[in-house]
Order: C-alpha cells, then sequence, then structure tokens
C-alpha cells in the first residue's frame, strides 16, 4: 500500500527560495506588541516583564525613527550601520503619524519617546496617553501594509 | 463578527494550511544537514514552534475572538513558510559538512556572538542576509515549544534584550560553486566583522569627513534649487557610508584569506556586471585596494605577495591578470542617470585616495584582535613551497609540518585556496593530470580536474582536523 503523507504535492526545496521573512512590522508579533500597548495604556493588565518588552521593542523603533528623522534633516553627520533600520523607521513612522515636515516629527517622536517610558514607569498622564495611543493606533492600521524601501543585507 | 459557520470554514482552512506547513518544516527536519554549529535543525525547530503558535491561536479561536485568533493563526503559518524557504538547501546534499565548517570558522572568530547557517542559492551571488528574532520573541502566547527552541539555537530566553543577531550566509549551489571562488565568502565575514566599532575606528584612523564629498557634489551641482542639492548631499552621504562599509569588508577578506580573495573577487564579479553604485563601489576600485595590498611588502625588506607569486610561477600579475572584463568607470558612468553619475564620479574622487588607509586601519585592527586569521605573505611563501610542486603533480594539499619531525597539521582551507589559484593561473599548462578533452576545451577540464582536487584537499584537511580535535578532547 502506498503510504500518502501529502508531502509530495508540496514543491520540493529548490523551487522555491527567493523569498525573504515578512518584515517585522508586518508581523504578527508587532501586532500583539501593539495590541499589548493599546490595552495597557487603556489600564488593561499587561505583566511588567511583558510591558517592559513592549516598551523596548516600540522605543528601538522610534529611537531609529528618530535617528533617520535627524539624519535626513541634517542635525548628524553619519547614521552608522543602523542606517537602513533608522531610514525605514523614519519612513514608517512618517507615513502612518502622517506628519511630513520633520520639525512636527522631531517633536511628535519625542513625546512619543518620553510617553513610552511613562507607560513602562506607571507614570503617563491622561493628555500623553491619548497621543500615545492615537500614535499606536495609527501604526497598528497602516503598519501591515508598509515594505521596507532599503534592503539592509549585504552580497558581494 | 463571523457566523459559525463561515468561523468552522476559516478555522478549516486556517487548520490546512498551519498542518502543510508542518509537513513541509518536518521534512526538512528529517534531512541530514552538516555538522554546523549551530545546527540547521535549531532553525527548523523554531519554525515549527512558530507553527505550534498558530495552532495555539486555532484553538483561542473557540474560547471567543474567533476572527482575530484565527488571522493570527493564517498570519503565523504565512510567515512560517517564508521562514521554511529562507532555510531551504541547507542540507548536506547541497553543502557538503567540509566546505560549510571552515567558512563557519570565520564567523565564529570575527563575530563571536553571532549566529551563522549556510544555504545554497543561485541566482543571487554570495550574500549575507538577516534572520530576524523579533517576530518570534514579540508573540503574545507561546506554547514551551518556542521557549525551548529559542533557547536551543541562541542559548538566551525569548524577550531577553539584544536579541542575538541571525545570519544566513549564501552560496552558489552544486553548479556554479567553484572551491576558488569560495574565497568570496571571506566578505561576507568582513562584514560580520564590520560592527559600529570597527567602522569608527576605521573613520577615526582615516580621519573621515564627509563634508568634502558634500562641498564635491555642491560644486557638481551649482545649478540645483537648494532643496535638491540637500537632497543629492544626503544622498551622497549614504552612499559614502554604503560604499565605506563595502571597502571595509573587502579588506578584511584580504586580510584572512590574502591573494585567493583578490582573484576569486576580481575573476567572479567580472562576469557579475556592474554593481548598484547607490549601494556598492565600482569594482576597478575595489580591485585596485585589494591589488595595493598584494604589491607592496607588510613589513619593510619583506617579500610582497606578488614577490612570493612571481618567484614561484616567473610571472609577474597585474591588477588584471584574472579580470580583463571587469566593467570599467567609464561603461558604469555612461549608464546612470546625469544625477547618480555626477554623484558617483564624486564618490570615486573621494574615496580613492583613502583606499589605502582604509585597508591598513583594517590590517591594524585584525593584527591587534585577530592574529591568528592573518594570512601574510611569508604564509603563502610557506603553502606554495609545501604543495605547489606537488598540487602540479596531482597531489592535494592536506597536511603539513611547521619543521621535520613535528606532527603534521591539517592544511587550513585559506592555504589550500591560495595554492589552487597559484596553480590555476600561474601553471595549468604544467598540470600533471590527463585529462580526455579537445585542444580548445583542455584548459577547462584541467581546471576541473583541479576542481575536484582542492575538494578532496579541503575534504581531507577538514577530516584531519577534526581526527586531531577528537584526539585533543575538543568538542
Amino acid at each position: 500500500m502506498v503510504q500518502h503523507s501529502g508531502v509530495d504535492m508540496l514543491p520540493s526545496p529548490g523551487e522555491r527560495t527567493m523569498e525573504s521573512p515578512i518584515p517585522y512590522v508586518r508581523s504578527v508579533a508587532f501586532r500583539h506588541v501593539l495590541e499589548d500597548a493599546l490595552s495597557a495604556i487603556d489600564g488593561g493588565i499587561v505583566g511588567t516583564g511583558r510591558l517592559g518588552y513592549i516598551v523596548k521593542d516600540l522605543r528601538e523603533l522610534f529611537d531609529d525613527a528618530m535617528a533617520g528623522c535627524r539624519f535626513i534633516s541634517g542635525q548628524s553627520g553619519f547614521i552608522g550601520l543602523r542606517g537602513d533600520e533608522a531610514l525605514d523607521a523614519y519612513d514608517l513612522v512618517r507615513h502612518c503619524l502622517d506628519i511630513s515636515d520633520d520639525a512636527n516629527l522631531t517633536a511628535a517622536l519625542e513625546i512619543v519617546i518620553s510617553s513610552l517610558d511613562a507607560l513602562r514607569n506607571g507614570t503617563l498622564a491622561k493628555d500623553r496617553a491619548k497621543e500615545l495611543r492615537e500614535a499606536l493606533d495609527s501604526l497598528a492600521q497602516r503598519a501591515p501594509y508598509y515594505s521596507p524601501s532599503t534592503d539592509s543585507d549585504f552580497d558581494a | 463578527m463571523i457566523s459559525e459557520p463561515q468561523k468552522r470554514r476559516l478555522s478549516r482552512a486556517a487548520q490546512f494550511f498551519v498542518h502543510r506547513m508542518q509537513l513541509r518544516a518536518d521534512e526538512l527536519c528529517r534531512r541530514t544537514h552538516p555538522m554546523a554549529d549551530p545546527p540547521v535543525s535549531s532553525f527548523l525547530k523554531l519554525v515549527q514552534a512558530k507553527l505550534d503558535c498558530a495552532v495555539l491561536a486555532i484553538q483561542e479561536a473557540d474560547k471567543g475572538e474567533a476572527e482575530k485568533s484565527l488571522r493570527d493563526a493564517l498570519d503565523l503559518a504565512l510567515e512560517a513558510s517564508r521562514e521554511i524557504d529562507f532555510f531551504t538547501r541547507t542540507d548536506i546534499g547541497e553543502l557538503p559538512y567540509p566546505v560549510v565548517a571552515p567558512m563557519q570558522r570565520w564567523f565564529k572568530e570575527l563575530a563571536p556572538g553571532m549566529i551563522t547557517v549556510f544555504a545554497c542559492r543561485d541566482g543571487v551571488d554570495y550574500e549575507l542576509k538577516a534572520f530576524d528574532l523579533k517576530p518570534y520573541a514579540g508573540i503574545r502566547q507561546r506554547p514551551t515549544s518556542l521557549a525551548k527552541a529559542y533557547r536551543e539555537l541562541t542559548g538566551k530566553d525569548v524577550e531577553e534584550t539584544p536579541e542575538p543577531l541571525v545570519k544566513r550566509v549564501s552560496v552558489p549551489g552544486q553548479p556554479l560553486r567553484l572551491i576558488p571562488h569560495l574565497a568570496i565568502v571571506a566578505h561576507e565575514a568582513g562584514h560580520a566583522l564590520a560592527t559600529q566599532a570597527l567602522v569608527d575606528t576605521v573613520r577615526k584612523a582615516i580621519r573621515l569627513d564627509f563634508q568634502a564629498l558634500k562641498n564635491s557634489v555642491a560644486a557638481q551641482y551649482h545649478a540645483q534649487d537648494a532643496a535638491t542639492l540637500a537632497r543629492l548631499q544626503k544622498e551622497a552621504e549614504l552612499c559614502g557610508e554604503k560604499w565605506l562599509n563595502e571597502f571595509i569588508a573587502d579588506a578584511a577578506a584580504f586580510c584572512i584569506a590574502g591573494p585567493a580573495f583578490f582573484f576569486a573577487f576580481s575573476e567572479y564579479t567580472q562576469f557579475t556586471g556592474a554593481p548598484d553604485t547607490k549601494k556598492h563601489p565600482v569594482l576597478s576600485l575595489r580591485r585596485t585596494m585589494l591589488f595595493s595590498r598584494m604589491e607592496k611588502p607588510y613589513t619593510k625588506g619583506k617579500m610582497s605577495f606578488l614577490d612570493v607569486l612571481d618567484k614561484q610561477c616567473q610571472e609577474r600579475f597585474m591588477v588584471d591578470a584574472n579580470s580583463p572584463l571587469l566593467v570599467r568607470n567609464d561603461d558604469i558612468l555612461k549608464r546612470l542617470r546625469a544625477d547618480d553619475r555626477v554623484l558617483c564620479q564624486c564618490l570615486i574622487a573621494f574615496f580613492e585616495p583613502l583606499l589605502e588607509h582604509i585597508a591598513g586601519a583594517v590590517y591594524n585592527n585584525i593584527l591587534k584582535n585577530h592574529r591568528a586569521l592573518l594570512y601574510l605573505p611569508e604564509d603563502l611563501q610557506r603553502d606554495l613551497g609545501n604543495h605547489y610542486a606537488n598540487l602540479l603533480n596531482g597531489i592535494p594539499p592536506i597536511e603539513q609540518a611547521a619543521k621535520e619531525g613535528d606532527r603534521p597539521e591539517p592544511v587550513s582551507f585559506v592555504s589550500i585556496l591560495n595554492v589552487g589559484w597559484a596553480v590555476l593561473l600561474g601553471d595549468l599548462d604544467h598540470f600533471n593530470v590527463s585529462v580526455e578533452a579537445e585542444d580548445d576545451m583542455r584548459l577547462g577540464a584541467k581546471s576541473e580536474a583541479l576542481q575536484e582536487l582542492l575538494l578532496k584537499a579541503v575534504e581531507l584537511s577538514e577530516i584531519r582536523r577534526q581526527w586531531h580535535e577528537a584526539k585533543e578532547g575538543k568538542p
């Protein structure tokens, strides 16, 4: 009797090899991070460890966006090896928050970053909570449709 | 809100997709992979654990918020399918262990915190591609299998920061994988070495200041409006940083692989065409930097790599010795749009005088921090003395003793590559193996025979190394 495992119907390895993993900002994990952050802002129960991870993760994105913004607006010279990540984050955040002016974006990023720290420390003021919520909500709505424009990989 | 029948149909679709991905991941896991560290199966177990997350999400659908949970399940399966693709062609049918092991040692030595996996890819050249672990750490509901697989691969707990760097090193598949060309992987190892700290060190050592580059862009773009000029100057800076990273990786590759890297890089890239000048320097500039390291002695009064090769092969190799077809700057510039052409010209003029200094700064860093990996002209002299004549007579370089009476040690991968290149370029006519080929294909057939001998050398020297390590009780 021939056993049918189902595997033989799938393309053999080597036939489809060019795809890259899905970008982080379009992943389920990032969606969960944003959902949990929004829940924490609204007073939902999120464990301390999880909240620490969420804030660290989001800070990394907004810090990168800030570095990209500073580079683009001429406030800093070298952007370094995280240049592609920084410019991608800048592009994503600018697109999601719908702010095209770099000075306004810098101000918005400063508020978001300090609000995230306050969220972790349990000191988030009401007005700041509203602003942070709006920013993260925009990110949750728009990030899934974002494609990074740069390629941070190296070839020969 | 979805209806009960809709939920049931969506759940079936999710289960079907997840199940297929499970079968595929299991099938790949059952293959034999090179004895690499970490084993490829560790990566695949992580992907299997992501599929366990998808199963959890399907179970959650019965407890409420069905639409959201089932969407998670489907998306997780889609992510897993892409990751499975990422790790295909990593088995020993594609990549023999002895070929992977010595190259992986470069990465282990130069970037100890980095986790690497080797894979075959056709049509993408040699490449270093990142694999992001964040899509694992951020998942809300994680089965124990995920924590276990994550720890097995990284030695860390999920959510522990920073996430370790995972990189896939791609090399061409069997038909296009020529042993002498594998020296190009040293360039990818150079990228692994080039952390921000090293880039900063080099920048400081060569007193890099992009102001001169921006000034020359301004001089060329005098007719443009201020906003366009500012944008182009930013672009010049960005490209400048990318070019610098490539030069650093090249310089590091030359330090660890010596002339084999110069010859492999030059020969290979003459067939790959012009690079995207926004990301990569023009090829001739890279070749010039490498050739300057071939020409000049590392220590005053000692021989350079070229001197050593000259003495052995009775031929003075020139910069284009095995790459006369390398795309010329003029041809690249002609193909570019006007803006990009000026940008490229400014970058060439900016970097040309810096090349030797970049190479020198990288050499000093490797000398200080990774001395054991440096390949020097005296190493080439020793290798050619021990193995050149033997290889011409069909005896592959497998082991050598430092002096008579000492225990023979396995010949290193880099030594094999360098002796191989010397014979390939210097004396293939006298390569004493019988080949059956028409006169006009004799050199091709001989090159193939040499390739086989070099592969044999890599395999046997690696087995010898393992034997020694086992005897010495090394894991």
